[in-house]
């Protein structure tokens, strides 16, 4: 294993989140107590998620210190792919932004596609409880949510 | 929370792992109840706000009845 990086997001809603996954096309496990980096080490995290474009491992979930009621989440994963063995350069990235600041070719977004798609399945759960009625379209790559009266 | 007998809506824009909110519709604070449940769901950290005309009309009415 070379090292692991953590995301300064909060995730509180499992349901959320497992609905973002599936329509991404990746997989949520819920309870899953470890997850997979490189050299198939395992590290231990309270859920996972499988199958996360832009990287070769597992990504995991990572319960958080927070201040309020709910129970937070970090993503936790390894960002080295298969080459970096071979002295290839490091490509996949589940951010936007890298640490030297250049911008990720290969599995570029991703980590913000799962959080757009986490931020609408939340906001739409909060809509249907409140008995809202919504709309929900896509514009020039942003997702966009018009939550209505009664 | 009511959106009242007037058409408001509350509209998310969804981009880059952020969240911009827009409320439509509404006069005074009520626009802050109504969109504070939703961004209180996200559990994330407000960056900023900024106020349309329509927030401050109900100011202005108040004043106008005292002076």
């Amino acid at each position: 294993m070379s090292h692991l990086e953590h995301s300064t997001v909060t995730i509180t809603d499992l349901k959320a989140l497992e609905a973002a996954c599936k329509t991404l096309g990746i997989t949520f496990v819920e309870g899953k107590k470890s997850f997979t980096s490189y050299g198939n080490a395992q590290h231990p995290c309270n859920h996972a998620i499988t199958g996360f474009p832009g990287t070769n491992w597992e990504v995991g979930l990572l319960s958080a210190d927070t201040n309020t009621n709910k129970i937070s989440y970090s993503l936790a994963y390894d960002p080295y792919s298969y080459g970096t063995n071979n002295g290839h350069p490091i490509t996949t990235k589940l951010c936007k932004q890298q640490a030297d600041g250049n911008y990720t070719k290969d599995g570029k977004h991703q980590y913000e596609h799962l959080m757009n798609q986490y931020s609408l399945e939340v906001l739409k759960a909060k809509a249907r409880l409140k008995g809202y009625q919504f709309q929900t379209t896509t514009v020039g790559g942003k997702l966009k949510l018009e939550v209505f009266a009664k | 929370m009511s959106f009242g007998t007037q058409k408001k809506s509350i509209v998310f824009t969804i981009e880059d792992g952020q969240v911009h909110v827009e409320a439509k519709g509404f006069v005074g604070s009520a626009c802050e109840a109504a969109t504070k449940e939703f961004t209180d769901a996200l559990g994330g950290t407000l960056s900023g706000k900024v106020k349309k005309p329509e927030y401050f009309k109900k100011a202005e009415h108040a004043l106008t009845q005292r002076a």
